[in-house]
């Protein structure tokens, strides 16, 4: 729920009425197949991901799967000349040697066969520099948010409209309790069954949160920014000992940006007074042969600036009670043993 | 059907109790005499305070009456008891009157003609105006009609009983605009005492900014517009303020659900100096503390209106008016986040009146509205306002030839200050470089005649001419973009800069209105019409209502005046003694430069909005049925509109055009709309009424696909606007009014139960698609009051 919907609400608890928003059966139009382009490569060494797939019938996922662009032709060009060919890891995920990174200042368009003969390309995309992240700063008293915001602060370069993104991943702590697992006979009966292993692992999160955070100078070039990159819910495991923020800052063309903040504004449609209406995303792909055709997705190309920071449970001014697992850690999704090399 | 039993349980006991009249005045001290008392009415004009001659007084049911002698009083007899007077006069709307007799007694009745507005000419007994006159597309709401209606949470709500007549919609409940006609609801003018409101609306829409109290009536011009208005394209919606009392001072209180509210009026210097005052406020603030929710504990919702009117009479014939109106709205979730705004305006008028024959009114007026969000962000603290200024001069004469013939002309004009936004940190260690937009400046004047007169009994012609001129001025900074390019900040080849008061660039504007009326019988005419019109400042907003936050902006030498060109005509035809009246009115309207947006415009704080918007088109139909019972124990009325609103955008380039330039449905096209309205007397002081509303739904947009994007839920992908429909929109609503009768006026009042959305309908106020987690991604339907909401309020007489 978002801000303005939460307001929507209050007003309507004011008069004492009920939550307003529930499902609503509507049979949606027949789908358009068109293919979708997601990916971007930036100056990190790669492998740098390009994913093609079909947009399919918005409805339920049993109405009509999004499938994936199989054996497509996917390769990268610059400006000089130069390509590099993907190599296809697993359906429709496309990948760039790992040798492969933009480098800043040089023009790059993305080309694609599909299976069918079918011939796309991309516009050019100039990798614009981007400045090093000075700081990065966490917040755990933000008002009625509980967990940690991670900010990145830097310095602007002035006389040039400056497009970035912010993004920030994650990695915590999990201790769990595998010798009080308890499973389940086919009475549904529980039966104790301890586990040996593992007792403490280090979980990996992409994209903390689901937000897309952008930010352009256009009234604070040259500026000292700061900027949120990413929200960490407490769910009373995350700050169980310390979890590190991965920041990521990436620049972005113009109109990378405005495609990315056409989706952001997209997905903050929940049905208030404040919504913008529906729009059409238009990306940067072309069909060679058709350009009428709608594409949907954006190449983009980005120089990244990073930085890390950790944050304890001791930080937080209001933690929530510890979510016992009481299993083997590895059960949770990219959770490992390894403890990463940076890892204090 | 419990709820049903119990429902009818009580309305049968207030039905019991109906003992005296609704609303009425007492006349005559108490001795406890049961009379017969002689009574004497005193009948004047409502401007002027002249004693008018010869005037009607007729005591509804019982077929008695008198007629006014020189000194504008006749006698009438009567017991104790209560009545209903009847008071008309040739040229003048009729009254009624309820009293409760008690003595020998004075009483005062004021009659308001059209003359003393100077908008319209009234010829004829109000009684069957409709056929008679010229109007057409007009319509007329006593305060005593709106306030029958069941009210929403003890509130009767002027702006949303006027989206019951024929021609008028809205998007839903949280709505502060309505569509005139198939236009943006930024093409209506809603003049509130001679001054235009810019945000109408508390609470973002819940309630109309302003006190029904103070408001005598409504007029709302659809069509056949007169040439004295002008500078929206649209409609005109005229809320002309009450007078304070000459004989004494009274009051009246109402408190309901979530607001209580008060007028009081009266002399201050006998004959010369009446006062008004007024005022209404939430106690929503102390409603959210007792929520256990801290986030909505912590929250604030706040709003209030004040009114003053003081009214001089320097001589019988000369008269000084000044109101003052301010409105607040004040809203905050959980300390995170607030909203402010607030709507101020003032107006000064003279009448003078040479003999009834000749008129001269000079107003001065200032409307100002300003929005301020607060952000509370840890390093991104600031404020953002938002100001529009209004100030205008409008001088008027008018001339009554004869009865049937009136010529009027006038010179108007306003200077209009807009200041789209200023942005300023609010937190000292972390300072936010300030933002300042562009002010925009201009003179909109106009000059008008217009001149209504009869030919023989049969025709009666009105018509006018305005014109425009509208001066966008300095100081100004307007970009010059690349003829060749799409209109983008990037395209922008250099800026030329203007001074303070510097003509930047003009529009002119001729607007020719007329209307015609063809009088079959004495009950039945037929009308005819055409009206063009301009407006020179437009509502920026993206979304499908008016939100506290949009801005307005100014016609500039990219985005032109918006022009409708209207034809209509009606067939007007009343039954049973001017008892009922019908009609049948049809329209066509052609739209021109209205603003649309490109995909992902940014509004607010942009520099160079100009880059953000579209231009387009419009064009509406409709034809409105209309039916209305006036006198009896049962009175309501019954109107069905169908209409449609459809838009162009065509740019020359794709992202300059919606739709693929094909006509799509505006926002607010909702073909059909029907009304019914009525009212019931159960007894004296004690009547139900009931509300039927239904609609098509408004349109919406299919996603034509899903797709996935950042590993993420599924993203819908949209192809065409407006395509598709949301549910149909119906709703009963019902209300029960009823009275007590005591000797402290304090319990001497009037009860009000209404129920809103009597069976309880989910109606979608919007219709969305969401890929939440836990459930496929789907279609959502987000609807304001989608259960059945009673409440209770209680008025009475000070």
């Amino acid at each position: 729920m978002n801000y303005f919907n939460k307001i929507f609400c209050c007003a309507l608890i004011v008069f004492s009425l009920p939550a307003c928003i529930d499902e609503l059966n509507v049979e949606t139009p027949d789908a358009q197949r068109l293919l979708v382009v997601e990916g971007f490569i930036d100056t990190n060494p790669g492998p740098h991901r390009i994913k093609l797939s079909r947009s399919a019938k918005y409805g339920s996922i049993l109405d009509d799967a999004i499938q994936n662009e199989t054996n497509a032709t996917v390769w990268v060009r610059d400006e000089e000349g130069d390509q590099v060919f993907l190599s296809e890891s697993t359906d429709g995920l496309y990948e760039t040697p790992t040798n492969f990174s933009a480098e800043v200042g040089k023009k790059y368009t993305l080309n694609i066969t599909l299976n069918s003969g079918e011939r796309y390309i991309s516009t050019s995309e100039e990798v614009q520099a981007v400045p090093p992240i000075d700081e990065a700063i966490i917040v755990t008293d933000a008002p009625f948010r509980l967990g940690a915001e991670a900010y990145a602060r830097w310095q602007d370069p002035a006389g040039i409209d400056n497009f970035y993104l912010l993004e920030a991943d994650g990695i915590y702590v999990l201790n769990s309790r595998p010798e009080l697992f308890v499973a389940r006979n086919p009475f549904g009966n529980p039966v104790p069954m301890p586990k040996d292993c593992c007792d403490r692992c280090y979980v990996s999160e992409f994209s903390v949160d689901t937000e897309i955070h952008l930010l352009k100078d256009n009234n604070s070039d040259g500026n000292v920014q700061t900027e949120l990159a990413g929200f960490v819910p407490d769910d009373g495991r995350r700050f169980m000992e310390r979890y590190m923020v991965a920041i990521k800052l990436s620049s972005l063309t113009k109109e990378a940006f405005q495609f990315l903040e056409l989706i952001k504004e997209q997905l903050s449609i929940e049905g208030n007074i404040f919504d913008p209406p529906p729009a059409k995303i238009r990306g940067n792909m072309i069909n060679l042969d058709n350009p009428d055709e709608d594409v949907i997705g954006y190449f983009r190309a980005s120089a990244v600036s990073s930085d890390t920071i950790f944050v304890t449970g001791e930080e937080l001014p209001d933690p929530l009670p510890i979510d016992q697992l009481n299993d083997d850690c590895r059960v949770i999704e990219f959770a490992s043993t390894v403890k990463p090399p940076f890892w204090p | 059907m419990k709820k049903l039993d119990a429902f009818t349980a009580i309305l049968f006991l207030f039905a019991l109790f109906n003992t005296s009249l609704f609303g009425q005045k007492t006349v005559g001290k108490d001795n406890g005499g049961q009379g017969p008392f002689v009574i004497s009415v005193a009948v004047e004009d409502g401007s002027n305070r002249a004693p008018l001659i010869g005037a009607s007084i007729l005591i509804i049911g019982e077929g008695e009456g008198n007629i006014t002698e020189e000194n504008g009083r006749a006698k009438i007899s009567l017991k104790r008891g209560t009545y209903d007077l009847e008071i008309s006069y040739l040229g003048y709307e009729t009254k009624t009157e309820s009293i409760m007799v008690l003595g020998d007694g004075l009483m005062r009745v004021r009659l308001n003609t059209s003359a003393q507005t100077m908008q319209e000419v009234i010829v004829e007994a109000e009684v069957d105006r409709n056929v008679k006159s010229t109007d057409l597309g007009k319509q007329v709401m006593s305060i005593e009609t709106i306030e029958a209606l069941p009210p929403f949470v003890g509130e009767p709500d002027i702006l949303k009983s006027i989206t019951l007549l024929p021609g008028v919609s809205s998007v839903g409940e949280a709505s502060a605009g309505f569509n005139v006609r198939g236009s943006n609801a930024d093409q209506n003018l809603i003049l509130l005492g001679g001054a235009p409101l810019y945000n109408p609306s508390h609470l973002f829409g819940f309630f109309s900014a302003f006190n029904t109290e103070l408001i005598q009536d409504v007029s709302i011009y659809k069509g056949g517009i007169p040439a004295n208005y002008g500078g929206r394209a649209s409609s005109i919606i005229d809320l002309r303020f009450k007078r304070g009392s000459q004989e004494k001072w009274e009051g009246k209180a109402a408190i309901g659900l979530i607001s209580g509210k008060f007028s009081a009026g009266g002399p201050v210097i006998t004959d010369k100096l009446t006062l008004m005052v007024a005022g209404r406020s939430t106690y929503s603030n102390w409603l959210l503390r007792q929520v256990n929710d801290v986030d909505i504990s912590q929250s604030e919702a706040n709003f209030y209106d004040v009114n003053t009117i003081i009214d001089y009479d320097i001589s019988d014939d000369f008269g000084v008016r000044y109101s003052f109106y301010r409105s607040k709205d004040r809203f905050n979730l959980a300390g995170e986040n607030e909203f402010e705004w607030s709507n101020q305006n003032h107006a000064l008028s003279f009448n003078k009146s040479f003999k009834g024959k000749f008129q001269i009114n000079l107003e001065a007026v200032q409307a100002g509205y300003d929005f301020t969000i607060f952000e509370d962000d840890p390093f991104n603290s600031f404020r953002l306002d938002s100001k529009i200024k209004d100030q205008g001069l409008n001088l008027g004469f008018k001339y009554f030839v004869s009865e049937t013939h009136a010529i009027s002309v006038g010179a108007q004009t306003k200077l209009i200050e807009i200041r789209p936004g200023n942005l300023r940190g609010t937190d000292a260690e972390f300072p936010v470089d300030p933002v300042d937009i562009d002010t925009e400046k201009g003179n909109e004047s106009g000059i008008y005649l217009q001149h209504n007169f009869e030919i023989g009994r049969f025709i009666g012609i009105s018509y006018g001419i305005r014109y425009n001129e509208f001066r966008f001025l300095g100081p100004n900074s307007i970009p010059v973009y690349d003829p060749l390019l799409p209109q983008n900040e990037e395209n922008i080849i250099e800026f030329i800069d203007y001074s303070d008061g510097e003509l930047i660039n003009k529009y002119t504007g001729l607007e020719p209105r007329a209307s015609i009326r063809i009088s079959i019988d004495d009950k039945t005419s037929v009308k005819a019409g055409y009206n063009r019109m301009f407006q020179y400042i437009h509502l920026i907003s993206n979304t499908t209502t008016i939100a506290p936050t949009d801005v307005w902006k100014l016609s500039d030498p990219f985005v032109r005046p918006q022009e409708v060109i209207q034809y209509s005509g009606g067939l007007f035809r009343n039954f049973k003694d001017n008892s009922i009246e019908a009609s049948v009115e049809v329209f066509y309207k052609n739209i021109k430069n209205i603003i649309d947006y490109k995909d992902g415009a940014t509004l607010l704080l942009n520099n160079n909005l100009e880059s953000d918007l579209l231009n387009g088109r419009g064009e509406a139909y409709g034809a409105e049925f209309y039916v209305e019972k006036k006198k009896g124990d049962l009175t309501g009325w019954v109107s069905y509109t169908y209409s449609r609103s459809l838009r162009q955008v065509i740019g020359s380039f794709p992202e300059e055009t919606i739709n693929d330039g094909e006509w799509y449905n505006a926002s607010f096209d909702k073909p059909h709309n029907l009304s019914i309205v009525a009212d019931y007397k159960l007894g004296k002081r004690s009547k139900i009424s009931g509300i039927f509303t239904y609609s098509t739904g408004r349109p919406v947009t299919y996603p034509v696909a899903k797709f996935n994007y950042f590993s993420g839920g599924n993203i819908a992908y949209y192809d065409k606007r407006n395509q598709n429909r949301a549910p149909d929109y119906h709703r009963l609503d019902l209300s029960l009014t009823f009275g007590f009768e005591n000797e402290k006026k304090w319990l001497a009042g009037d009860f009000v139960l209404s129920v809103y959305n009597v069976y309880g309908r989910k109606n979608a106020f919007s219709v969305f698609f969401d890929d939440v987690q836990g459930a496929p991604p789907q279609a959502f339907r987000l609807s304001v009051l989608g259960i059945t909401f009673p409440s209770l309020s209680y008025q009475f007489k000070f």
